[in-house]
């Protein structure tokens, strides 16, 4: 419990350090805030979508149930953490744009993102039998991931946006005031905590409910 | 009030309930995996 508080500070700390102490970024303003959350929350999107993928492709090779759960926590995490990203970068859009939505082609990047992942937890929903659901659910988070990096770093990069460059602009630099990267990594590194921790929570989640629905179900094997 | 003291207040109550709603969770799931 003891790392679960240090994260609980490292987090409070880094907030209050961001907000009070680092610049505002000039052509930003006021909105540069949200920086300290969006970013981490996309980071982690791509972060928990990538996991998924890598524990579907162990699951297709070794068909060991546990990549299944890490699987479908992360891709259900990512799913989570896209949507504080699309909530953040909305609130920022109403502030420097004066719109909520303008179909930016980050903006569509992301819906798109939310649609396919969306698409995956419903079809876990709808298949029955642990292990068609394992192996479908396996195939279809390889092959979405596929469309991770497409749509969050490729598709912003070929059409004008209005969005900001990101971190690594297009000249392939990372160009911050030093006060502000140091905050920014701090706050990515948090983030990538707070994911360990709840990826870690859920899957010990899906273990306990498949251990009771065991032991719920054994009393009906033995009665058969 | 500044308007970063207000953002800072409203960040970390944000962030104490998500931590503290993890850490119910958390004490949750241990007792059930001793049962």
């Amino acid at each position: 419990m003891i790392a679960r508080w240090l994260l609980f500070l490292w987090i409070a700390a880094w907030t209050v350090i961001a907000l009070l102490w680092a610049p505002l970024v000039p052509l930003l303003g006021a909105t540069t805030r949200v920086l300290y959350f969006h970013i981490p929350s996309a980071w982690i999107t791509v972060l928990a979508l990538a996991w998924s993928m890598g524990h579907s492709l162990a699951y297709l090779r070794r068909r060991r149930i546990e990549h299944d759960d890490h699987a479908a926590a992360a891709a259900e995490l990512g799913l989570v953490f896209c949507i504080a990203a699309t909530i953040t970068g909305s609130l920022w859009a109403k502030a420097m744009w004066g719109s909520y939505w303008n179909w930016d082609p980050r903006e569509t990047s992301i819906f798109y993102l939310l649609l396919i992942y969306g698409a995956y937890l419903a079809l876990r929903g709808s298949i029955d039998g642990e292990e068609r659901r394992a192996r479908l659910s396996a195939i279809y988070s390889a092959v979405a991931f596929v469309t991770v990096p497409f749509l969050m770093f490729i598709v912003p990069r070929l059409y004008f946006t209005l969005h900001p460059d990101p971190l690594i602009n297009t000249h392939g630099k990372i160009e911050m005031d030093p006060r502000i990267r140091i905050c920014f990594y701090a706050m990515l590194i948090g983030f990538t905590g707070l994911f360990a921790w709840m990826q870690s929570l859920r899957v010990r989640v899906t273990r306990l409910a498949r251990r009771f629905e065991a032991a719920a179900a054994e009393p009906a094997r033995r009665a058969v | 009030m500044n308007a970063n003291f207000v953002v800072a207040g409203v960040a970390l109550l944000v962030w104490g309930m998500v931590f503290f709603y993890l850490a119910r969770l958390e004490r949750r799931v241990r007792e059930l995996e001793k049962r």
